[in-house]
This record gives C-alpha cells, structure tokens and sequence, in this order.
C-alpha cells in the first residue's frame, strides 16, 4: 500500500547560507489542527552535550510542534552537521546565526518568538534575547555562568586522567595551557581562546533582558535550596529590567556530561505542562 | 573537490526519518554509508562522521548518514533487529548520487550487527567497515570510541610483536578455525566474543571485503575483531593506538577516516 502523500511535511531539514559557509536547519511545522500558538527557536547546548541530548531536543519539538508552536533547530557554526570546525566558533558568530534563523521565523508569519535554550544554549538565549526582540525565554537547566560551563567542559579532559608527572591537576592548570598554546582539546572538541573568552565573560546576573516572562527548568540535584536561592536572586535582578522568572523546580539529578544519550522524560512532562495552557 | 550537501527527509514505515548526503562534484562510483550506534546520533559524538564525510566527499567519495528510526531527529521506535530503514537510506542515497553503482557500510559499536544483517541481503554493498564492533546484542553495550576503559582494564600493547608470539597467534587462530571447521564453538584460547547466530549466519553470508578498525575504547576480552579477522581472507584489521590517558580524540579521528579512505581505494 503505498503511504499517504503528505501535503504539508511535518519536519523539514535544510542547508541555508550564512557567513561563513552554510547552518543545517531542522523546521518542526505547527499541527494544522490546532490555532498557530507563536514561534520557538532552539538554542543546543555546548561540545558534546549537543549529542547527548539531540533525542531529547526532537522528542520536545514534535511536541511543541502537536500543540501548535512552528519550532526550528539550528546547528550553529562549527557545530552538530553546519560547516566549519568547532574551533573557529565564536560567541559572534552564534549571535548572528540565531538573528539569521529568527528572521527566518519571522518571515513564514508564525508570531511572537520564544528562545528556548538548553545548558550553555540558555544563556545563550538570555544573551540574545533583547537583539532578537524574543516575547518569551524558555531555559532547561541553564548555565548561569560561561565560567562554569568552561570549566565543567574542562573536567572532562583526558590530560586530568594521566598519572605522568607534570600533567595538568586541576581545570586551572588547562586554563593556563589554554592560555599558552592557543586553544586546547577535550574529548574531540578543540576550543581556541576567543570563544572561551567570550563565554567566560557572559554571566546571568549582567545581561540585559526585554520586558519577557522566562520560565526556567531546573533539576535541584542535591542543593535544591541552594537553586531556589540564587533563582530568586536573578529574578529580583531581572524584575528591575521588566522580565518576570516562573522557576520551575524538578525532583532529580541527571548526569549532564559523560557519554552515551541522555533523556529527561520528567523535564520534557513538566513543560509540556506549562506550554500546553496559555503560560506568560 | 567541490562538493554539495543535501539535508534529506525520507521514510520508512510512515516515519519521516532525517539525513545528510555529501555529494561530491565527480563522485566514484564507490560510497559510504554510515550507520550511527545506539550512543550517538548521524553527527557522531564528537562530530567525527560530519568531518569523516567531508574528508572522503572531498576525495571523491558520495556519503551518507541519517538517523536511524527512533534515533536521533528521526520519528519512529527504534526497529528491533529489523533493517528497514537501512533499505530505506540506501534507496534514497541511490537516488541522490546517480553515478554510484556500489557501496560500503561504517558501522561503529553495535550498529555492526545491523550492518552485517543488511549486507548479507544487498548485492551493491562491497565492503563493511566496522568500528570497534560489539558483535552480540546480549552482551553490555558501550559505544564505539565514546567511552572511556574502566580503570581496572590492563592497558593494551600495540606495536611490533616478537617473532614466537606471532607463531602463537597463528597457532590459536589455526586452532579456532579448525574447530569452526568441524562444527564446534571458537575455544577458549584467544579472547573473543560469541556471535550471535543470526549474525554469524548474515557474516557467513557476506562476500565482500571487511575493514576492522579497533584500538577505540574497548576492553581487550571485549575486542570481537580477533575472532572475525581468520573468518575472511578478504578482511583487514587495523589497530589504532588509543591506550592510556593522553590520546587525543582528534588523533584517533584523524587515523580511522585515513584508514578507510586508504581501504575504500584499495580494490
């Protein structure tokens, strides 16, 4: 029997040109069925975390896709199938990819624009949010500091299991071999200094944000209240910019880094809650 | 080479399942398949096979690679032991690159066992090049070059061997394929893995060339190469040092795409 011909592809993967070289794109077409309900654009996370929760980045876009929302995946440059090698990616360079796809959103008429980032990929959000002009910030377990999430990449570092002596002890030790030859390799992912520079310098506490609601996913892991606390803190701060934070708290604590795939079906329950209503 | 690449959405089953073909200006008429294990997605976990890709594109060599069904940005539950949608990826690789007539298949990890199921049903695949294969479905599964050894593994010796330890080794392999001929299991003697039968049956059944790359990530009683490579006189096994801490992933990256770009030339 042969399949139905299906007029209206529910996903759509695609090259477009940006500078340098070309981004793939993944587009997740809204449920005809349903009212359109906006735009999301989704923000990966960083070095091998990409690959680790790609299943999970799909399953939550079809199901933005069911309620309504048109969704779109980029691989930002030196990253997951775009060009480049991932040590010539720049802090620059992914701003101007996700102003890229956002047009691109904006373009197809789909309406108010939501970022929604996933580790590094939240703060990435959260820095690109004013210049995309974003109606709404979506973050799962965010990294509130690039410094924490360089020097949680660092951990990961082969140089830390040799027992040689002289080898690096401590994610300082890499950063002063960073700093001497340039750029440095874990795991398979070699970073140059501008980009942890630039990572290094972009903190939470000092972005600026548009007046938005920004609903933030997190595990407590062993510190739940530690979480709450400084939850709380960054939303005081980001009231006085007009941006109101719903936290919103899970029960558990998944291992970010390492390898093999990870899912998070509980993270993906929780905001199909928020989303499925009407949330700010 | 110039080369082009297209995002593809195709499917099986009517799940729409997600690839990217890197199709060179003048492609051979040889080309890869690459199926991802069970650990990673099409991009691989340190996006080795993105770069792979481009590496053969750029000598000539048409690519492909997609997410299985149920993997990665594909739709779908993961098949079983089915190989559907491998039939469903090489239909649309063929369309994609006209000019190929045959092809070969890299599997990693434990997608060689689909690997060599499809295979054994498709005259146009001539080669297998498997990556540190885990050759039975029962057995713990850990990814192919993405973990790391437990620190309670013996540290593998790679480099010459003397003279009476290669005579050893050909004893043992002699031994193994004598029992094999006469019907009995592989002994003891040399480390190895069971097949399952099923596979051992489709590998039985497979006539074209094998590539054995090992060295990844695996422990030494856990290396199924060994007890493959006097199975074929068309196979070749290449040892690609990753023992100890130091080894840089980009070192052993850069050592498997030379492999298989030297093996895919090489009949």
């Amino acid at each position: 029997m042969n399949a139905p011909l299906l007029t209206t592809p529910r996903v759509e993967p695609f090259f477009f040109d940006a500078e340098p070289g070309t981004r793939f794109s993944l587009y997740h077409a809204p449920n005809p069925h349903v009212a359109p309900r906006g735009s999301i654009l989704y923000v990966h996370p960083f070095a091998g975390e990409l690959s680790r929760t790609r299943r999970m980045a799909a399953l939550q876009s079809r199901a933005f896709a069911a309620l309504g929302y048109a969704v779109l995946q980029i691989d930002l440059f030196g990253c997951g199938d775009s060009c480049g090698e991932f040590n010539a990616g720049r802090w620059q360079i992914w701003h101007a990819d996700l102003a890229q796809a956002a047009a691109w959103l904006a373009d197809r008429g789909n309406g108010p624009l939501t970022l929604w980032g996933l580790r590094l990929g939240g703060l990435l959000a959260l820095d690109a949010a004013v210049r995309l002009a974003a109606c709404r910030v979506l973050l799962w377990q965010p990294y509130m500091s690039g410094r924490a999430c360089i020097n949680q990449f660092l951990r990961l570092s082969e140089q830390l299991q040799d027992p040689a002596p002289g080898a690096p002890r401590s994610t300082a030790a890499l950063r002063a071999q960073l700093a001497v030859h340039g750029a440095i390799e874990v795991g398979g992912f070699e970073v140059a200094v501008p980009l942890v520079k630039a990572i290094d310098a972009c903190d939470a506490a000092h972005v600026v944000l548009p007046p938005c609601p920004v609903h933030w996913f997190a595990y407590g892991g062993p510190a739940p209240s530690k979480l709450a606390a400084s939850a709380a803190r960054l939303g005081e701060r980001w009231r006085a910019a007009g941006a109101t934070l719903h936290f919103h708290p899970l029960e558990g604590s998944p291992l970010w880094s390492g390898a093999g795939e990870l899912d998070c079906p509980s993270l993906r329950a929780a905001t199909c809650d928020v989303f499925t209503g009407d949330p700010a | 080479m110039k080369l082009e690449q297209r995002a593809l959405r195709f499917h099986c089953a009517g799940n729409a399942l997600i690839g990217i073909v890197d199709v060179p200006e003048r492609p051979l008429v040889r080309g890869m398949l690459i199926l991802a294990d069970s650990s990673q997605y099409r991009a691989g976990s340190h996006r080795q096979f993105t770069l792979l890709s481009r590496l053969l594109a750029a000598r000539g060599v048409a690519v492909m690679r997609f997410d299985r069904a149920g993997a990665g940005d594909s739709e779908g539950q993961a098949i079983g032991q089915g190989v559907e949608d491998v039939g469903a990826a090489m239909k649309e690789f063929f369309f994609h690159v006209p000019e190929m007539k045959e092809c070969v298949i890299l599997a990693p990890g434990d997608a060689a066992a689909a690997a060599a199921l499809y295979a054994a049903g498709d005259t146009r695949i001539a080669g297998l090049a498997l990556l540190d294969p885990v050759l039975d479905p029962l057995l713990p599964q850990r990814g192919g070059g993405t973990g790391r050894a437990p620190e309670n593994t013996p540290v593998l010796r790679y480099g010459p061997r003397s003279a009476a330890d290669r005579l050893f080794r050909r004893a043992a392999a002699f031994r193994q394929a004598a029992s094999r001929a006469v019907g009995r299991g592989p002994g003891g003697e040399a480390p190895g893995q069971k097949l399952a039968p099923a596979l051992a049956q489709a590998l039985a059944g497979f006539g074209g060339r094998v590539l054995l790359v090992c060295g990844g990530a695996q422990a030494p009683g856990s290396d199924a190469t060994r007890a493959l490579v006097g199975q074929y006189p068309r196979s070749r096994r290449v040892e690609i040092a990753h023992a100890g801490a130091d080894s840089r992933r980009s070192a052993w990256r850069d050592a498997v795409a030379f492999a298989c770009a030297s093996w895919l030339g090489s009949w």
